[in-house]
């Protein structure tokens, strides 16, 4: 302990020394902290600091420290000037993010950014499925040798030259699977320098290289057409340095900052290229983020006009460019670029202007006033044009409607997507006004209100492309505070905020520029105009069935009113949306929030804290997608200083969110009056008796309209205990206990009409009379996404001499996972996407050591 | 009045809040508020007071301006935050957007947070900080030890890496103008522009995700398909994807693994479920990638 004046005023040097060692191998467990592997490591850890003496006529600092020095989260810092007048700073810093151990595929090449196939690969093929399309069930023995119902309606067994292809398939394929480590490594250097050539200047100067290096687990498609997807390790290759300097200038009453901050972001990786599962002849390429660049000047200045009265206003000007060349169609396999580019680059702008000011006042003893203003704009300028391409490895088919129209190939697809790019744009003016009134001694009552509007647009956009163009959002908001001295704080806030906007249901055309030329084939007037002609969105009269296909304008809607098909857009994606469905960003919004919190100082050495908050936000406009959030939670703190030597704190929170979302599966309406055979007409259950008012009814069918409410219940536990000058203030003991328990639960309502799969067409029989040819699923809930997880480390450290301590410490933590996620990704149980096999990551490690610490 | 900042003028003070007070009283020598050589340094008057009262009767007068947060003799925030204020509103290391903030409009005072009298504050290191943010932020303790989470337990992010508590011109003190110029500051790949940009993503980062800690990875608010289908009703997200859609739901057969009929297209609701082919959401560069495929 220090009891000495000299002590106590001068600086003290820590250096430690050990050796740990980690009891088992989770990657998990090693995030973040560097023990991811099973056996040593080394602790080290150094804070050394001096310079000239408080009392002696230099300003001389400096510091140097080191942490976690054994392990690859190592950090090292060195600052050292002279105080008032000049400081330099370095530091240096690593990262890891481990994120997967148990992530295995067969291809080649991990770790470059083009992943090949191993030459024994055979396409995994169910044979007595599909002699043509892939399906990963084939890697289980059990599950790819499944019998199935042949077109005759006979459950056939695969037959002995059907298992043996399956048996060569598993026998070359399942091998090559081999684990590839998912993590990625942040290394950073630092360097700033701070310059006062006098009380009225500052110039802080700073730099930071970043690099990042690893793989991450990325979805990759290789096929539009039969949705096959890979899990590929995605190669990560970023340099980033950032920059600012400021130059600050300073009076009593005014401060006055010009600065400049820019950020470069280099990606060493231009694409990911892989082959394809199904057919090892076609590789996809993927394009990997793009390098991009930041500047940006702001200028601040304060001034205090009275001693009671403040005026800061900032303002900013930046600059966003990223110019990366386009991946070509050379390198875009498989003809998805046939028609070419219209540029080589994007050479996109994004130009971001902020102004903001802010008015303090304090007029009487009792009341202060606020008023701020707020513009956030961003401008985005980049070039907007129209971009022609087959979607994922798939070739031109059909002919388009708008093949030789407006500039348009003669030659093109009706499965060419004609797409424009959207540029989004976003302005923000927002006006925040509040009062606070003290109305008794410690005790003061606010009110205040928001405004905030939000402009979205495109620049360039043949259409509006925002959902809500503007939206409007107030807010009314009080809080009363109030404090005793030493014993009590209590605080209870409420603030409500509405948010409207006008819903644009046919946005998306902004997308599909071809939705304002009239196509071939008999129409009079475009997309557009029969919408806006009709009233109606892309996505057809909700009701109302014509019992034949529309002809004329109409004809712009597939058969039966259903939704603008794919042909008008060139897109294999039907991008309209449901009528009712609000996108919860922009979706008017009600929202209420409460905060609550209740300090109470029971005794000196005992106290009580409690919070609560509160948060429901309503879409109330919103039939489809996200209708409700809500959040609350609560928690509770016991805190025990029995003295200085002896303190122990015991929380819990629990937390509670749920998302109510609505969707609509809906199908399209058909006059067909049976499944497989004429007599085959029942339906089991659902809304309709029979298959022919199903089908007639499929977009409007009230059984396909479906709810998800999803809810994460939290508890979290803590307690902390410290204990310090035991054996005659030689030992410190100390633990900390953490415990969460997280459940995430996901509701479903709703169901599925699934054919009899013995409901075929002839030669297969009839069924039976009596037997129901549609069969109506009920959704079942998502099975509980679980993680719990346990920590309990204790340490000790005793004082072995005055210079000289021992410090022992142990560390024990238990994660407890279950995650559907991983349901589907073992072998044998997806159909078209590759296993990667990976498992939930739960573990169970100890990690413990000791060290010498030195301290002078 | 002027104060004596020199050590004479702190030896009124010190003459009994020595070496042997309760408190280490005499380690902020060891700091920057310590450096007498420094011009601008502080004696214990300038931030305590004159306190003749406390001088002439200490037994019963406190000082001008009381720290300690258990005292009974607490100074108001107001009083205390003045003392800093002196110095750091305008003249060194400026807390220009302090007033009106949050934290000031909340009652919370500088010595909320800082401990000027220890060499080593736990707000100023990387590890402990949060610690001293938890005492209010209840629920941003909890949420950084879920399953999904910043290394802020680990010290390898804090919470001013992303927060000014000093006040700021972003939304909740962020320590850029929005969310997402805060998020590009580490994430700078999400920045773009990108040529087929995703409107939540160039919106705002906390559309789908929660910063602070998720059970949902990576930091998500709700986990594919649900989330995406939050906003997408088209094509297959329009389909009711459920436990009955995994392997031995309800919609399947053969020991719970062969897809009954196309009522389960795993694809969209399992594994990464929309991500499996839509994986570019933050946006994507090329020209063929305006589904987030390429």
């Amino acid at each position: 302990a220090q009891t000495t004046a000299a002590s106590q005023t001068t600086p003290e040097k820590k250096v430690e020394i050990g050796v740990g060692g980690v009891s088992d191998n989770s990657f998990k467990f090693g995030e973040y902290n560097g023990l991811r592997n099973q056996g040593p490591f080394g602790v080290g850890n150094f804070d050394l600091r001096g310079g000239a003496a408080y009392d002696s006529g230099s300003t001389w600092r400096w510091r140097f420290t080191g942490t976690n020095l054994g392990l690859e989260t190592r950090n090292l810092t060195a600052a050292f000037g002279k105080q008032g007048k000049f400081r330099f700073i370095f530091a240096y810093d690593e990262l890891l993010a481990n994120r997967s151990d148990t992530y295995r595929i067969p291809y080649l090449g991990a770790g470059s950014n083009n992943i090949t196939l191993p030459a024994n690969w055979i396409a995994p093929k169910v044979p007595q499925v599909s002699a043509n399309n892939v399906n990963f069930r084939s890697f289980d023995p059990i599950a790819g040798t499944g019998s199935v119902i042949n077109s005759a309606g006979v459950l056939t067994p695969p037959t002995a030259v059907q298992l043996a292809t399956l048996a060569n398939i598993r026998a070359a394929d399942v091998p090559d699977f081999r684990n590839v480590n998912l993590a990625t490594k942040r290394t950073r250097i630092d360097g700033g320098f701070s310059y006062s050539p006098d009380q009225q200047w500052d110039i802080p100067i700073g730099f930071s290289h970043e690099h990042k290096a690893g793989r991450k687990a990325l979805g990759a498609v290789s096929s539009q057409v039969s949705e096959n997807a890979i899990i590929m390790p995605d190669l990560i290759d970023y340099d980033t340095e950032q920059a600012n300097v400021s130059f600050n200038y300073k009076r009593k009453k005014l401060f006055l900052t010009g600065s400049y901050y820019g950020s470069f972001f280099n990606n060493n990786v231009k694409s990911m290229t892989w082959q394809d599962v199904a057919d090892p002849t076609k590789s996809a390429t993927m394009a990997s983020a793009p390098s991009n660049r930041f500047n940006q000047f702001s200028l601040t200045g304060g001034y205090k006009i009275s001693s009671n009265t403040k005026l800061v206003v900032t303002g900013s000007y930046g600059r966003n460019t990223q110019d990366d060349a386009f991946l070509g169609p050379s390198t875009a396999a498989n003809g998805q670029l046939a028609f070419g580019l219209p540029a080589g680059s994007l050479n996109g702008l994004v130009v971001t202007g902020t102004l903001n000011a802010k008015l303090t006042a304090k007029p009487t003893k009792k009341l202060n006033l606020s008023a701020a203003y707020k513009f956030d704009n961003r401008d985005n300028q980049t070039p907007v044009n129209i971009y022609l391409f087959q979607d994922a490895n798939e070739s031109k088919s059909g002919v388009s409607p708008f093949a030789g129209l407006n500039g348009l190939p003669v030659t093109l697809g009706s499965n060419t997507n004609i797409y424009e790019n959207r540029a989004y744009s976003k302005q923000i003016n927002q006006l925040n006004l509040q009062s606070e009134f003290a109305v008794a001694k410690r005790q003061w009552l606010q009110a205040g209100y928001d405004w905030q509007k939000i402009d979205r647009s495109c620049s360039g956009s043949w259409i509006n492309c925002a959902d809500a163009p503007a939206t409007n959002e107030h807010t009314l908001r009080a809080e009363w505070r109030k404090s005793t001295v030493g014993n009590l704080t209590a605080r209870l806030g409420y603030a409500f905020s509405w948010r409207r906007g006008k819903y644009d249901e046919n946005a998306f055309l902004a997308l599909v520029p071809m939705a304002n030329v009239v196509p071939a084939g008999g129409a009079t007037t475009s997309v557009l105009g029969y919408l806006n002609q009709t009233g109606l969105t892309g996505f057809g009269p909700v009701a109302g069935l014509p019992a034949t296909p529309l002809t004329g304008n109409a004809a712009i809607f597939s058969p039966n009113n259903n939704i603008v098909p794919q042909a008008l857009y060139g897109s294999r994606n039907n991008i309209n949306e449901l009528v009712g469905m609000r996108r919860y960003m922009v979706a008017d919004r009600n929202r209420h929030k409460v905060r609550s919190n209740l300090e109470w100082q029971a005794t000196e050495k005992f106290s009580l804290q409690g919070t609560g908050e509160f948060n429901d936000d309503d879409y109330l406009n919103s039939i489809y997608g996200l209708k409700k959030g809500t959040f609350w939670e609560a928690s509770l703190d016991a805190s025990y200083a029995a003295s200085a030597n002896l303190v122990a704190d015991l929380f819990y929170t629990y937390d509670n969110q749920r998302f109510l979302s609505a969707g609509d599966a809906y199908g399209s309406n058909s006059t067909a009056v049976f499944q497989g055979q004429a007599a085959d007409t029942i339906v089991s259950g659902g809304c309709f008796a029979t298959v022919a008012a199903k089908n007639a009814n499929a977009k409007i069918d009230p059984c396909l309209n479906w709810s998800k409410n999803n809810r994460d219940k939290i508890d979290t536990v803590g307690f902390i205990i410290r204990r310090k000058n035991l054996i005659s203030g030689k030992l410190e003991l100390a633990d900390e206990v953490m415990f969460t328990r997280a459940r995430t639960d996901t509701a479903v309502n709703g169901g599925s009409y699934i054919n009899n799969p013995l409901a075929l067409a002839a030669p297969a029989p009839p069924l039976p009379p009596g037997t129901p040819a549609v069969f109506f699923i009920p959704a079942s809930d998502y099975p509980t996404l679980r993680n719990d997880e346990i920590t309990v480390r204790p340490s000790a450290t005793y004082a072995l001499s005055k210079s000289a301590s021992l410090r022992a410490f142990y560390m024990f933590q238990r994660l407890m996972a279950a995650d559907w996620a991983y349901l589907g990704i073992q072998f044998g149980t997806g159909t078209n996407y590759l296993p990667t096999n990976e498992k939930s990551p739960s573990y169970g490690v100890h990690a413990a050591g000791f060290s010498v610490i030195f301290t002078f | 009045a002027q104060v004596d900042r020199s050590l004479k003028g702190d030896q009124n003070c010190t003459v009994c809040h020595d070496e042997s007070w309760r408190t280490p009283v005499l380690s902020i020598y060891q700091t920057k508020h310590g450096v007498k050589a420094d011009e601008r340094t502080p004696g214990c008057q300038s931030c305590h007071g004159g306190s003749a009262e406390h001088q002439n009767d200490p037994g019963n007068k406190s000082p001008d301006v009381v720290f300690g947060a258990k005292s009974k003799n607490l100074s108001s925030g107001e009083v205390r935050n003045a003392a800093c204020l002196t110095c750091h509103e305008s003249r060194i290391l400026p807390r220009t957007n302090w007033s009106g903030s949050q934290h000031e409009t909340r009652g919370v005072a500088c010595s909320d947070c800082h401990d000027i009298h220890t060499p080593n504050p736990r707000v100023l290191n990387k590890l402990t900080q949060p610690e001293v943010c938890f005492a209010c932020h209840k629920t941003q303790r909890a949420q950084i030890r879920r399953f999904s989470r910043h290394p802020i337990a680990e010290g390898k992010v804090t919470c001013s890496n992303c927060h000014n508590p000093h006040g700021s011109t972003g939304p909740t003190l962020l320590v850029k103008n929005s969310v997402n110029e805060t998020c590009y500051t580490c994430h700078a790949e999400k920045r773009g522009p990108f040529l087929w940009e995703h409107a939540p993503v160039v919106d705002d980062c906390t559309n789908c995700h929660t910063p602070h800690g998720s059970n949902l990875s990576p930091l998500l608010k709700m986990r594919p398909p649900m989330l995406c289908q939050s906003c997408h009703s088209g094509d297959h997200g329009k389909n009711l994807y459920s436990g009955a859609n995994l392997p031995s739901g309800n919609a399947t057969t053969v020991n719970g693994r062969l897809p009954l009929a196309s009522q389960s297209p795993p694809a969209q609701g399992n594994s990464r479920s929309c991500l499996n082919c839509h994986s570019l959401v933050h946006g994507s560069n090329h020209p063929a990638g305006a589904k987030f495929q390429r």
